[in-house]
């Protein structure tokens, strides 16, 4: 990974990030999105040198919406699924983006990507823990869906009240 | 050495380029991000040496494998999960290196692939190609046969077992069709496809076939279909 001096520190400053997020979410119990997504950033920016073109970020946050409590790691488990089955499987790759919104009371947040849902079964745990969750900490009032929106684009909806 | 990077990471062919570098023994004469381009380029490029990684979008590393016709490389997968070592040795890899891979682990791994070469080597001398004038013995269960290679229309590849189709005996022996092919003289027996080898003295009709392949018929009537790129090597080895 000779490619660029300059390129090179940065990522681990990165990582180094990720690391520590990952380490103290286990102590708090909600992060603001916006602390959330500088995490997911980062992940991100890691995984674009890694699969370079074939990772597009498309990002539609409204700023209202940072300052919202959000449990921590929770958007960066869908990010990093949907990486894993839209970027990192079809031959030419594909795009992630992440949406949010303040309606109401609510904080809705969409995460989509390329591919068709229910093609893998990797027997991983990551969706199910996302749901339990939510409704341990939120109860009724918070919901989790994951569907095809369209024929190639997967989307993950998550709603929960604004505290 | 000629050998091919297959790897869907660009950052992760330069590094395994510039690591390879301190070999001089290794030549890289390309490299493939995806098993189909991959494919291409064994047939193209002939590589005696393949790194591999094993996670890939599309076929990964063991189904581009699986579907490689005729003379497979030598294998070094290279890849950041250990979980695929033991079906690893399923495909006969030489060696498995894990990412980021350490400059001497390669070395040992590039020396394990030469002493293994080497032998191959005098192997290959020792074994004397038969041709069709040979005459071998066939058990199967309580019957004999001591049967002139000849008379073997077809070498049909039963899983781990090989049938052979001669007058109207069809008996199995235990031996890869891969193991095969390399005693057999190739000027007289040609490897149609995955699953036979025909015996060129027995073809009675060729026809083209889909997607460039070819369809042979062999007097006793078994329609045998030559691959697409059988077909290829088959037009090289047989025209004027």
């Amino acid at each position: 990974m000779l490619e660029n001096r300059k390129k090179r520190r940065c990522p681990c400053l990165r990582l180094s990030n990720l690391l520590r997020n990952c380490l103290v979410a286990d102590r708090q119990k909600t992060v603001t999105l916006g602390e959330e997504l500088k995490t997911v950033q980062d992940y991100l920016s890691l995984e674009k040198i890694r699969y370079e073109d074939r990772l597009n970020v498309r990002t539609d946050i409204q700023p209202e919406s940072l300052s919202v409590q959000v449990p921590p790691m929770m958007v960066q488990t869908l990010v990093e699924n949907a990486v894993k089955h839209g970027i990192s499987k079809p031959l030419k790759g594909g795009f992630i983006s992440i949406e949010s919104r303040l309606e109401g009371n609510f904080l809705n947040l969409a995460i989509r990507n390329t591919g068709v849902l229910g093609h893998t079964d990797s027997g991983g745990f990551g969706l199910i823990n996302t749901s339990q969750r939510l409704s341990l900490i939120y109860g009724p009032t918070a919901s989790f869906l994951i569907s095809q929106e369209t024929e190639d684009v997967v989307c993950a909806r998550i709603k929960l009240p604004v505290q | 050495m000629k050998t091919l990077i297959i790897d869907d990471e660009r950052l992760a062919r330069n590094e395994l380029r510039r690591l390879l570098g301190a070999f001089p023994r290794i030549e890289i004469v390309g490299e493939a991000s995806n098993s189909e381009e991959a494919l291409d380029k064994i047939d193209q490029l002939g590589p005696e040496l393949l790194f591999l990684d094993i996670q890939m979008p599309g076929k990964n590393g063991f189904e581009l494998l699986s579907s490689i016709e005729g003379n497979v490389p030598d294998v070094i997968f290279t890849t950041a999960y250990d979980e695929y070592a033991l079906k690893a040795f399923e495909f006969n890899a030489l060696d498995y290196l894990l990412k980021p891979i350490e400059p001497s682990r390669l070395a040992e791994a590039i020396n394990k692939v030469e002493d293994y070469q080497q032998h191959e080597v005098k192997r290959k001398e020792n074994v004397k190609l038969l041709t069709a004038e040979d005459q071998v013995f066939v058990k199967d269960g309580e019957k004999c046969w001591f049967v002139k290679l000849g008379k073997i229309r077809l070498f049909e590849s039963m899983g781990n077992y090989v049938r052979l189709h001669f007058e109207d005996q069809k008996p199995l022996i235990l031996k890869s069709l891969n193991a095969l092919d390399e005693k057999l003289d190739p000027h007289a027996f040609f490897r149609a496809n995955r699953k036979h080898i025909i015996n060129l003295q027995w073809v009675e009709k060729i026809e083209p076939w889909f997607s460039g392949g070819l369809q042979v018929t062999l007097k006793g009537g078994e329609k045998i279909e030559i691959s697409r790129r059988q077909a290829i090597r088959f037009k090289e080895m047989m025209s004027l």
